[in-house]
């Protein structure tokens, strides 16, 4: 059918990182860039999901979950290594427009909350505000001593513009955060970021500019931030390179409706600071040195999102950048 | 033609259209509803997202309605300045500024910065 | 009395422009992040729509269905009704004496479509996003209408083809430039676009859209590229003289001016990162609103003489 085949030849694709397989993410996110599909960025508006490395069985889990609400036709492309990403998402198209082959492989019918969800909350007399089998808000103190209604929700992993594998789990009423606990769901093996060499500095920090840049709402740039770094990791020579790269950290340190969104929160300075570490990693490219190891980010993390509202929260994570 | 039959054959037109777009997606679109859980970056949820949500900005929302009460008197003020001269300004003026003051209080309060 | 042709040239006309804009922003999108041959993208939206059309219903649990139906389809009805006062050339579907309060009111009823379309589907991330147009209304309307009052005070009257008349010789643009500003800023705000898209912003996973399933992600992708198209539509007789041009028929004028100010929205979206609502707040309410009144002064002062 036509109009199946014609969706099909754009998907919408939903990345997933894997800690430590942030080269196979490279490879993906180049090549849907390549393909000009658009990018997802829940499974409601997806239509295939690309794993990026081979998850642990905690994030596997995540991304089960994520899976389960991509409507047919749907796609789901796992890649463990960067070379076979160019076949696998070139299969896509043609999984997609298979309409009898979506047809009996779609779902259907409802979700039921796991039972299992009510145990660790303590006490059995929740389940008394259970409705259809899941639990109202409770309230709880607020920081300004209100009491409020709490949710308790995930950030991470399947979310765009997000560290590969992190998860924080925050308890938020209306949208301020209360308390977070933040974790690597099966951090595994040596970093692919902690390789020596200046353009693998370089573009650890483009890649983690990008997620900033991705979260601060400003699209254009985070995608120019990808393109400089796989420019840094493909050898691109130092005099192209530089010059692109000095052009862009003008162009983002300058803005100032950034520095408005971002000041105070202690977000502007890192992002300033990151810039300013990307182009002198270019500069001086023979420089051997990896990416220095990083303070315990994953610890203060909790005490810096209490008390922020969301967005000045994914801001702040994003800043910050933990790796595993 | 008449204005009320043309806006409400345009509103027909416009909802036509929108049921034409539910019915191509019934006719086209694959088969049976899936159901799911809300999107939680992969997680469950453990309770209902429908709550009591603190809104921080409630004063603003107190500040506000004072100056939407104002503006339902400004459209037809804005037609009779010229006719009623300066009194009309002058009048008109005073109590914005009065509005104003009030805003600057709320201001000061800390009214417009909740996070 | 409304002239028949203006009742089929108006939705056809919204039409080409909405789809004009969403082709054209999937466009400067692709230019402006350095994708590679970004006018291949020109049909992103209508693949876009396809996707839609051909994807499987979704529900959430426990959703309510029906609110956040209402909402979703409430963004295009609005951005239509919206447009029945604007002059298309010289005549307006409805050429009514109070033109510019309806403008005002049906887009107002965005407040509501964002809001219920986030609150309908009982997901958390939908319903912080649609919370946050809320928070964004209550920063941008109040400056949106004491830019439409200012207009309607510097023309004497709520018609908005006598509205464009007034401007015989100078644009209300020119010698008004704050309340056009803030009427730029408005319109981006109103259909949550570019910097003011903190409502449907990826920090939530698009927010108050999260959970959209196929036709309704079309109707509302749709409806907000309506309101945008309308928003920049209406710039033209409040601020641009109308159809006023020299050699060009009024409807062509019109037409030249409404992709002006669009491709500038558009622009801008891609051109500034998105704005938190608690820091765009405050400056609404302490540099937006009270320049708007001087300039609002200004304008009075100027009519008294």
């Amino acid at each position: 059918m036509g109009l199946t085949a014609y969706a099909a030849g754009r998907p919408s694709a939903l990345l997933v990182g894997v800690p430590g397989a942030a080269a196979v993410r490279l490879a993906a996110e180049a090549e849907v860039r390549r393909l000009g599909w658009a990018s997802a960025s829940s499974p409601a508006s997806a239509s295939v999901l690309v794993v990026c490395g081979d998850p642990g069985p905690s994030l596997a889990a995540a991304i089960d979950a994520a899976w389960n609400g991509v409507p047919s036709p749907r796609a789901d492309v796992r890649l463990s290594s960067p070379g076979t990403v160019r076949a696998a998402l070139a299969d896509v198209p043609a999984t997609l427009a298979d309409l009898p082959g979506q047809r009996a492989s779609a779902v259907t019918g409802s979700w039921r909350p796991p039972a299992a969800a009510e145990p660790e909350h303590g006490h059995g007399h929740h389940m008394t505000g259970a409705v259809h089998g899941l639990a109202m808000a409770e309230r709880a103190d607020d920081r300004d001593g209100l009491k409020l209604d709490v949710l308790h929700l995930p950030f991470g992993p399947v979310l765009p513009y997000w560290p590969d594998g992190l998860q924080i789990r925050m308890a938020v009423q209306g949208d301020v955060v209360q308390s977070a606990e933040a974790a690597f769901l099966d951090p595994s093996g040596p970093d692919f970021w902690d390789e020596p060499g200046a353009r693998r500095r370089a573009a650890a920090h483009l890649d983690a500019l990008a997620r900033l840049l991705g979260v601060a709402g400003w699209r254009a740039q985070a995608e120019r931030a990808r393109l400089l770094r796989d420019a840094a990791l493909d050898g691109t020579p130092a005099a192209t390179l530089l010059p692109r790269a000095t052009r862009f950290a003008r162009r983002v340190a300058r803005s100032r409706t950034l520095r408005w969104m971002t000041d105070g929160l202690g977000v502007h300075a890192r992002l300033l600071a990151r810039l300013d570490a990307t182009t002198t990693a270019l500069a001086h490219l023979d420089d051997p040195e990896p990416l220095p190891p990083e303070p315990d980010v994953l610890g203060v993390l909790p005490s810096l999102l209490a008390g922020r509202d969301l967005a000045a929260a994914r801001l702040i994570v994003a800043a910050l950048d933990p790796r595993p | 033609m008449e204005t009320f039959v043309a806006v409400v054959a345009l509103a027909g037109l416009g909802g036509a259209l929108i049921t034409a777009v539910y019915a191509l997606s019934f006719l086209t679109g694959v088969r049976g509803t899936l159901g799911v859980a809300p999107f939680l970056s992969g997680g469950v949820p453990r309770e209902h997202a429908l709550s009591r949500f603190h809104v921080r900005w409630y004063a603003v929302t107190m500040v506000f309605l004072a100056f939407d009460m104002e503006m339902i008197f400004m459209y037809p003020w804005a037609l009779v300045v010229a006719s009623m001269g300066t009194m009309a300004v002058v009048e008109m003026f005073l109590f914005l500024g009065l509005l104003l003051l009030g805003v600057l209080y709320a201001w000061r309060e800390g009214a417009f910065r909740w996070a | 009395m409304t002239p028949v042709w203006t009742v089929v040239a108006l939705p056809v006309a919204l039409g080409v422009l909405t789809l004009l804009a969403a082709s054209g922003n999937a466009v400067l999108g692709a230019a402006a992040s350095g994708a590679p041959a970004p006018l291949r993208h020109w049909d992103d939206p209508l693949r876009a729509a396809a996707r839609a059309l051909v994807q499987q219903r979704r529900r959430t649990f426990a959703a309510d269905r029906l609110l956040s139906r209402v909402g979703v389809v409430t963004l295009p009805v609005a951005a239509l009704l919206a447009a029945v006062v604007l002059p298309l050339g010289t005549r307006a579907v409805a050429d009514w004496s109070v033109g510019v309060v309806w403008f005002n009111a049906m887009e107002v009823a965005t407040w509501a479509a964002v809001w219920l379309t986030g609150w309908g589907p009982n997901s958390a991330y939908a319903l912080v996003g649609g919370y946050r147009y809320l928070a964004q209304g209550l920063a941008y309307e109040l400056p949106h209408m004491f830019a439409l009052i200012t207009v309607a005070l510097g023309a004497g009257s709520l018609n908005v083809t006598r509205v464009a008349d007034a401007q015989d010789g100078l644009w209300f643009g020119v010698w008004m430039p704050v309340a056009f500003a803030v009427y730029l800023v408005s319109a981006l705000a109103m259909a949550f676009w570019g910097p003011l898209a903190h409502p449907v912003a990826d920090d939530v996973a698009s927010g108050a859209a999260v959970e959209l399933d196929g036709p309704d992600r079309l109707v509302f992708a749709v409806g907000r590229y309506a309101l945008l198209v309308v928003a920049a539509a209406a710039a033209v007789p409040f601020f641009l003289g109308g159809g006023a041009g020299p050699w060009l028929p009024a409807p062509v004028w019109t037409l030249v001016k409404t992709l002006v100010v669009l491709g500038a929205l558009l622009w801008a979206g891609h051109r500034l990162p998105v704005l938190r609502m608690d820091r765009f707040l405050e400056f609404a309410w302490i540099v937006l609103i009270p320049a708007s009144l001087l300039q609002m002064l200004v304008v009075a002062l100027v009519v008294l003489d």
